[in-house]
């Protein structure tokens, strides 16, 4: 008999009764047993998965700008609130162009998106702007996060687009990315389990860029426009976060190329 | 047992099998969003959000691997039958965990749009067409809804509202959203997964958990290779031997269901081996006071008339038995729910 009186069945056997919520001692050590398992088994593997995950930045299926040592880039710190004065294209997604430097002889071209998944509040057409925003960089991408409307400054302040330069017809293997989270936003997010939250960004506006597997014209990214330099039309969501190949007229627009996508030659890979 | 219902009967051992439940899921949260990342070197953390998102997901896929291991674990090893007993609760706090997970999915990669999560949700991925890039988003919103309409309906006003059967094969789908859990992962995190954690844990889990019921259905199979009926209809359900002391010898019958015969001092007597709660197995149950008590939640029925001592009304079908020298013979014809049935003796046979 087992201490629950009246129930039949040998010593060993002990018989758990829910609602009375009783176990006798060698059932309740194995369940104490039981339980210790679970909770020290829980702590490990929360802690390995985590430990062990993949490097976000490392993500891009291995694409993407590399450093030095052949890591991957990561994205700066998000910088502080700064003004710019430049020359605002559209061609393509609208880019903001910046006066030549010593460190940028052709110009420096940002990227331009607004706050959240949304593209930037700007002025209608093109010509010289001033941006209020704080700047998103990884790398050699720089995308400028527009707070508020840009102004339209007149014609005589001198803001010039930044030097055109036709690069020809290329045919280019890697992944279409948001603009914003491959510039850091998402540190960055990138890749099929990604590709959601991506499109949902390029459906707002904000620019689409394609991360190369092999650099061209010593750039690891191109900013995608759509054919004739018109926005990106809807069928290229489906192409977003897997490996692909594209093909089309590259140019070089300061410090970034721009790849005038011709629809009917996606491939997948 | 309840005759009338209250949200949830609380006992000492619900309380300590929930706190344990919770307390292994906060070692799991705060190991994985707390103290891990602190061993990673700056550069590669993720942000919050998104470590939150992975730290949910992976919870959730691991409680329900667990939950649906405790079924097999309990039919191989009677001593994980307590935690069957409140497996409810942890179907309803696995459901939790995963509403953690689609909620931050939500206010991070389908919120700051213009558009609304909703649309998002369904608008933002409809790559149909491409098996390696599949939508993967789909067959973690239909596991969650399933596990969202169990949870719903977990309660014993819902068993009894759509008749045990009904909540029996409604709670089945409990495999559909594991299915649909391995294949939500697989056609998304290990499409660009670069170390082996996430696909360990997922087909690992998977392996263990089909190899546990295998196991079961085996040993099961095993047990139920009995004599034929004969030209009567009667079965050979075995010799007086095979009763075992103090619990049921578990006759499965042509239909699928099956009968337990127990032995109570020097008589026999045969009742229908499913609980009229969640048909628990009342074969592996225990006899106390010509009462069979059963191993899942403890109601009981007597062996005479296979009812529920007052106040209880449940009541499971009695079967008649007769002997052939120490063979017993049952006839499979269940008698009508109330209806009483003498024990028969052993006599001389059983000693
Ligand atoms: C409405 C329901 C759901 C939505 C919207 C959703 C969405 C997502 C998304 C977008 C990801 C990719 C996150 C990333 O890798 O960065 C993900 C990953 C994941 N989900 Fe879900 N999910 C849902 C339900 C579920 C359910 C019910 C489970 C499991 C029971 C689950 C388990 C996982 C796991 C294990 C991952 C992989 C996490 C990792 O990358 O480490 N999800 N989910
Ligand atoms: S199944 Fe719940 S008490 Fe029998």
């Amino acid at each position: 008999m087992t201490q629950h009186d009246g129930i039949a069945g040998p010593r060993t056997d002990e018989f758990f009764i829910g609602w009375s919520g009783k176990a006798g001692p060698r059932l309740s050590r194995f369940l104490a047993v039981v339980a210790m398992l679970c909770l020290t088994g829980m702590g490990f593997i929360g802690y390995g998965l985590s430990r062990h995950a993949d490097d976000p930045a490392a993500g891009l299926l291995r694409l993407g700008e590399r450093d030095g040592a052949g890591g991957p880039v990561r994205p700066d710190d998000w910088g502080g609130e700064e003004i710019l004065r430049g020359h605002v294209s559209r061609f393509g997604p609208p880019l903001l162009h910046l006066p030549p430097s010593g460190e940028f002889p052709r110009g420096r071209v940002m990227l331009l998106a607004g706050d959240g998944k949304k593209g930037p509040d700007l002025p209608a057409g093109s010509g010289p702007m001033e941006l209020r925003g704080s700047v998103l960089r990884r790398g050699a991408i720089e995308m400028l996060v527009v707070e508020g409307q840009g102004q339209p400054l007149d014609a005589s302040t001198g803001l010039n687009p930044a030097m055109h330069e036709p690069l020809g017809r290329w045919r280019i293997a890697g992944e279409i990315c948001d603009g914003k989270c491959y510039a850091g936003a998402m540190r960055p997010g990138s890749g099929l389990a990604h590709k959601a939250c991506a499109n949902l960004c390029l459906i707002g506006e904000i620019p689409a860029v394609f991360v190369t597997v092999d650099p061209i014209a010593g750039s690891r990214f191109l900013v995608l426009a759509g054919p004739d330099g018109r926005p990106l039309p809807a069928d290229v969501y489906d192409w977003v976060g897997i490996p692909v190949e594209l093909q089309g007229e590259v140019e070089r627009i300061g410090n970034v190329l721009v790849l005038r996508l011709e629809l009917t030659r996606m491939r997948r890979l | 047992m309840s005759v009338s219902y209250r949200p949830v009967g609380w006992t000492r051992s619900k309380i300590v099998y929930d706190a344990v439940l919770i307390a292994g899921i906060g070692l799991y949260l705060a190991a994985f969003m707390r103290s891990a990342p602190r061993g990673r070197p700056a550069g590669t953390l993720l942000d919050d959000q998104s470590l939150a998102i992975k730290a949910y997901g992976s919870c959730a896929f691991l409680l329900l691997t667990l939950v649906l291991m405790i079924g097999p674990l309990a039919r191989l090893d009677a001593r994980f039958l307590p935690l069957l007993y409140n497996r409810r609760h942890f179907g309803v706090i696995t459901c939790t965990v995963a509403a953690a997970h689609a909620m931050a999915v939500f206010d991070w990669y389908f919120a700051y749009s213009p558009l609304s999560p909703w649309v998002a949700l369904f608008a933002t991925d409809t790559t149909w067409g491409d098996l390696r890039g599949f939508p993967f988003i789909p067959f973690g919103l239909a596991a969650f809804l399933i596990l969202l309409v169990l949870a719903a309906t977990s309660h014993d006003f819902w068993l009894n509202f759509l008749t045990p059967p009904v909540w029996k094969s409604l709670h089945m789908s409990v495999y559909a959203a594991y299915g649909l859990a391995v294949l939500h992962v697989a056609f998304g995190a290990f499409q660009d997964a670069r170390n082996a954690g996430l696909p360990v844990l997922v087909f690992g889990g998977s392996t263990v958990l089909v190899t546990l019921h295998l196991a079961a259905a085996w040993r099961e199979h095993r047990l139920d290779r009995r004599g034929p009926v004969d030209a009567t209809g009667w079965i050979a359900a075995g010799r007086i031997g095979d009763v075992p002391a103090g619990r049921g010898l578990v006759v499965p019958l042509a239909d699928g269901s099956s009968v337990a015969i127990f032995r109570e001092g020097d008589a026999l007597s045969a009742i229908s081996n499913l609980c009229a709660h969640q048909n628990g197995p009342l074969g592996e149950g225990r006899l106390r006071d010509g009462c069979v008590i059963c191993p899942w939640h403890g109601y009981e029925y007597r062996l005479r008339d296979g009812c529920a001592p007052a106040p209880f009304t449940e009541r499971v079908a009695t079967y008649k038995l007769k002997l052939e020298a120490d063979m017993i013979l049952l006839d499979p014809k269940p008698n009508p729910l109330g209806t009483t049935v003498e024990p028969i003796a052993i006599g001389e046979r059983g000693r």
